[in-house]
């Protein structure tokens, strides 16, 4: 299921993007991440500027290693890699800690697959799982008030251009809400949004990483919502990045059997429907 | 086949976890430092020999009806012999271990060999084929055991080798390879290395992309 969807990365249904190739939605995607970038170096300093170089150093000599010894065309994916943990790293992260967890999440979630489209995690999501699992001292960054409004243009025009589902980040928001007010936990909603934005739009909803059907995600999206205010607990205000990324990192391992269910229900009810 | 080579060729070119995947879920538990993956290797080997001549003895007279249960039986006495001999006189390593031990009964690999093997060829190549498998799983869990220990705490064998920021040294361990899903990592690396390797292993390939659309993921 998941290869028609990547081979097309457009799902049906969905109006223009015809003829669209897997670079466009790279560079969509990079377009997306300039402004969230430009804003977590306006408000963490120049050791975002060094993260995010080497971030996307690390990523794209990965890539071209791996395009030659498959005799293949160098692509330019790792830009999105490098740009998402670039936001998201631990200001404290030393430059090689973060060429290991990209390494980490090029080779193991992408090139080893065959490269972008082909894998079924976010590269960034896996280098960023990586960074504050391998590394559990370091305090994770990117929840700042700048970093999700600088997001929301790109999350627009991700949504716009259909690359992004609006269903996932309603769903995530509704899993959250739903999870903290039954164990009655009391989030703080302006935090908790800034902390959620960037995270959700580009780790949670990632079109290569997200349920592709319908039904599919909108489990996928309260399934992330969910593990949030699950991993949360109620001793905190607004989530952790850390526990965005591994609620993200869970929800995006069930998406395509979240995917497989929705398709199975659905064949069953039409069969019955129509005989 | 001779004998050498019943003992050699599950090393590398027929090893029982890189090539067939068996026997992985003790790789996965017991690697996390090198002391308990040598001790499950010798443990494993042991078991794997004896069984295997065992029942290679006695292959003639067991009924095929119930030659899973004589074979259980068997590998689990030699597993409740080793489990108290650890427990007797390295209990430390034997806690470290818990159930691990006394699962190698249920291990695939020893039963698969018992069955594949011991069954149907006589006493000496028997032996030679368990003590091969059992050394192909060791070289497999002290090659992870050894990587998971150094990169995860600095030690091997739980001396210092590579000095540790704790103790002002410049190692910073990384926290994931005493998580279980590390000794996952590694061992898909040095699957996808053996079979770069000795590409005789690879697996034949489910579906190709068409040449055409391999131009458009670019």
């Amino acid at each position: 299921m998941r290869h028609i969807a990547l081979a097309n990365p457009m799902p049906s249904g969905v109006p223009l993007n015809r003829g669209w190739t897997i670079l466009h939605v790279t560079l969509i995607q990079v377009a997306a991440l300039i402004l969230p970038f430009l804003a977590a170096l306006g408000t963490r300093g120049p050791g975002v500027l060094v993260a995010g170089g080497t971030a996307i150093a690390t990523a794209l000599v990965w890539e071209a290693a791996f395009a030659r010894a498959r005799q293949r065309a160098v692509t330019v994916h790792g830009l999105t890699t490098g740009l998402i943990v670039a936001v998201m790293a631990p200001a404290a992260a030393e430059p090689w800690q973060i060429a290991l967890a990209v390494s980490f999440g090029a080779v193991i979630a992408e090139l080893a697959f065959g490269g972008r489209g082909f894998g079924f995690v976010n590269a960034g999501l896996a280098a960023l799982a990586f960074l504050l699992f391998s590394f559990p001292g370091l305090t994770p960054g990117g929840a700042s008030v700048a970093v999700a409004v600088a997001a929301l243009p790109g999350g627009a025009a991700l949504v716009m251009t259909g690359l992004v589902s609006w269903r996932i980040l309603l769903a995530t928001a509704l899993g959250l809400i739903a999870v903290a007010s039954v164990s009655g936990m009391a989030p703080d909603p302006a935090l908790t949004a800034a902390a959620l934005v960037f995270p959700v739009i580009f780790l949670v909803a990632d079109p290569l990483g997200a349920a592709v059907t319908n039904p599919g995600r909108i489990a996928h999206g309260l399934l992330a919502g969910g593990l949030v205010a699950l991993f949360m607990g109620s001793g905190n205000t607004a989530p952790d990045p850390g526990h965005i990324v591994f609620a993200a990192l869970i929800a995006s391992i069930f998406a395509p059997l979240l995917d497989e269910i929705a398709i199975r229900t659905l064949a069953t009810l039409r069969e019955r429907r129509h005989g | 086949m001779k004998l050498t080579e019943r003992l050699t060729d599950p090393l590398i070119r027929n090893n029982p976890i890189t090539l067939q995947i068996l026997g992985i879920c003790s790789a996965l538990a017991v690697t996390t430092s090198l002391s308990t993956a040598l001790t499950m290797s010798v443990a494993l080997t042991v078991v794997l020999g004896a069984s295997s001549i065992i029942i290679s003895t006695i292959r003639a007279h067991i009924p095929g009806s119930i030659r899973l249960i004589v074979q259980i039986t068997i590998i689990a006495a030699l597993v409740i012999v080793i489990d108290e001999i650890l427990q007797a006189f390295a209990y430390e390593t034997s806690k470290q271990l818990s159930i691990f031990v006394g699962l190698i009964v249920t291990n695939c690999l020893v039963l698969g060999r018992a069955e594949a093997f011991a069954m149907h060829n006589p006493p000496l190549p028997s032996l030679a084929d368990g003590i091969g498998n059992g050394l192909g799983y060791s070289l497999i869990l002290i090659v992870v055991g050894t990587l998971r220990e150094l990169l995860g705490k600095g030690t091997l064998l739980g001396q210092p080798i590579l000095p540790t920021v704790e103790t002002g040294g410049w190692f910073e361990p990384l926290g994931l390879m005493s998580l279980a899903p590390s000794a996952f990592f590694i061992l898909g690396l040095l699957v996808w290395a053996i079979r770069s390797r000795w590409t005789d292993q690879s697996e034949a390939v489910e579906y190709r992309l068409k040449p055409d659309a391999g131009r458009a993921a670019r």
